[in-house]
C-alpha cells in the first residue's frame, strides 16, 4: 500500500481538485483507492457528490474502525469524509501519547493499493502525522509568490520528519496555469531552477475544473477532453493525464 | 573531463514548456519585421529526434552528393519507409527488444536483434 498526501499551507490551490481527480484517477486505472479529507471543510465528499460526515472523527476519536468509516465513491474508490468535526479530531491528536504516528496507526489495517490524504491549508499536527504516514508528497501550487512559499513551508515540515528517520519523495504540480502571464512564467522558471525534476507539468486554467464539484463530478466524469485534463496548446502540455502518468510511474517504483 | 555531460534533470514536457514560453518571450521583444521572419521560421514544423551519428553522417553525404538539404532527404526516407511499413512490406518485430523505459515497451534498433 502506498499512501500519498496531497499538501500546501496555502489554501485555493487547487489540493482537493488534484486529490479527487488522481483518486479516482487511479481508481479508474484499477487500483483500490482510499481517499481520506483531512480538512475540515469536508470538500472531498462535496465534490463527488457525497454527504460530508464525520468519518476522518469517528476514525480517529472513536477509533472505528477503516472499513466501518469509509464510504464507496465510485468503482475502486472510497473516501473518509470530513466535516467540521475534523477540528476536533485535530485537539484530540494533540493531546495523545504519539501525535504524530496517529494517522500511521489509523491506517495501519487498511487494504487499498493506494491512500490519499488530503490535507487542510495549514501546519499543524495533523500535517506532521500525515507526513510520518506517507511515502511520497503532491505539492499544487499556484504560480505566484504566496503559493510558492508555501510549497517551501511544506518541505521544511518534510525536513523535519526527515530528521525523525523518515524520508519521504515528493513532486511540485502547479496548477492554475496560465501562459499568457508574465508572472506566471517567471515563477515557473523559479520553481524549475530551484526544484529541478520534481516539477510536474502544469495543471492549466481551466473554469470546467470550477464547474465539476457543482455537479458532484469528477473532472474525468464532467469534462475529459478539457484542457484541465488532457492538457494545453498543440503539444498537448500538462493536464492531470500527464499527472496520472507520472504518478504511476512513482507507485511502478 | 571534457566530454562530461550534464544530466537531463528536468522533465521533459516542463522543459519543452519552458522553452518555448522563453521562445515566445524574445520574439515579442524583436521588431516587428525580425517578428515576422522568426514566425515563418517556427511555421517550418522542426522538430528535435534522437539520431545515430554515424547514420546522420550517411545521410549527410549522400544529400551534399545529390545536392540538396539532409531535412528534405530523410523527410522522404522516412516518407518512403512509411509507405512500406503501412503496406506490410516492413516487419519491426525483428528489429525490436525490451525497453527498460517506464513510457515504451520496446526499443528497435538498426539492425536485427540476435535471437
Amino acid at each position: 500500500m502506498t499512501i500519498l498526501t496531497i499538501a500546501n499551507q496555502k489554501g485555493g490551490v487547487g489540493k482537493t481538485t488534484t486529490a479527487v481527480t488522481i483518486a479516482h484517477g487511479l481508481a479508474v486505472a484499477g487500483r483500490r483507492t482510499l481517499l481520506v479529507d483531512l480538512d475540515p471543510q469536508g470538500h472531498v465528499a462535496f465534490s463527488l457528490g457525497l454527504p460530508k460526515g464525520p468519518g476522518f472523527y469517528r476514525l480517529i476519536v472513536d477509533e472505528e474502525p477503516i472499513e466501518k468509516v469509509a464510504i464507496h465513491a465510485r468503482g475502486n474508490l472510497e473516501i473518509v469524509p470530513g466535516d467540521k468535526r475534523t477540528e476536533k479530531a485535530k485537539r484530540t491528536i494533540v493531546i495523545s501519547n504519539f501525535p504524530t504516528e496517529t494517522i500511521s496507526r489509523a491506517l495501519k489495517h487498511a487494504r487499498y493499493d493506494v491512500v490519499i490524504l488530503d490535507l487542510a491549508p495549514s501546519l499543524d499536527v495533523l500535517h506532521v502525522s500525515a507526513l510520518m504516514a506517507s511515502d511520497w508528497v503532491l505539492i499544487p501550487t499556484k504560480l505566484d509568490a504566496m503559493a510558492v512559499d508555501g510549497v517551501n513551508e511544506v518541505l521544511r515540515s518534510m525536513a523535519e520528519v526527515a530528521e525523525r528517520g523518515h524520508r519521504l519523495g515528493y513532486s511540485i504540480l502547479p496548477t492554475f496555469f496560465d501562459r499568457t502571464t508574465r508572472e506566471t512564467v517567471v515563477q515557473l522558471q523559479s520553481l524549475v531552477e530551484t526544484f529541478r525534476d520534481h516539477v510536474w507539468p502544469p495543471i492549466p486554467q481551466d473554469t470546467k475544473a470550477r464547474e465539476a464539484p457543482a455537479y458532484g463530478k469528477s473532472l474525468w466524469e464532467y469534462c475529459p477532453n478539457s484542457p484541465v485534463i488532457s492538457g494545453f496548446g498543440e503539444e498537448r502540455t500538462g493536464g492531470y493525464g500527464s499527472t496520472m502518468s507520472r504518478l504511476l510511474e512513482v507507485l511502478r517504483g | 573531463m571534457d566530454n562530461l555531460k550534464r544530466q537531463q534533470a528536468v522533465d521533459p514536457a516542463v522543459a519543452d514548456l519552458l522553452s518555448d514560453m522563453d521562445r515566445k518571450r524574445r520574439l515579442s521583444s524583436l521588431p516587428r519585421a525580425m517578428q515576422k521572419k522568426a514566425r515563418k521560421d517556427a511555421a517550418r514544423h522542426k522538430v528535435g529526434l534522437d539520431f545515430p551519428p554515424a547514420l546522420h553522417e550517411e545521410l549527410r553525404q549522400v544529400a551534399d552528393k545529390e545536392k540538396i538539404s539532409i531535412s528534405s532527404l530523410t523527410a522522404f526516407f522516412a516518407k518512403r519507409g512509411l509507405d512500406d511499413y503501412k503496406a506490410g512490406q516492413i516487419d519491426l518485430v525483428p528489429y525490436m527488444r525490451i525497453s527498460r523505459s517506464a513510457r515504451f515497451e520496446f526499443v528497435l534498433t538498426l539492425e536485427k536483434v540476435e535471437d
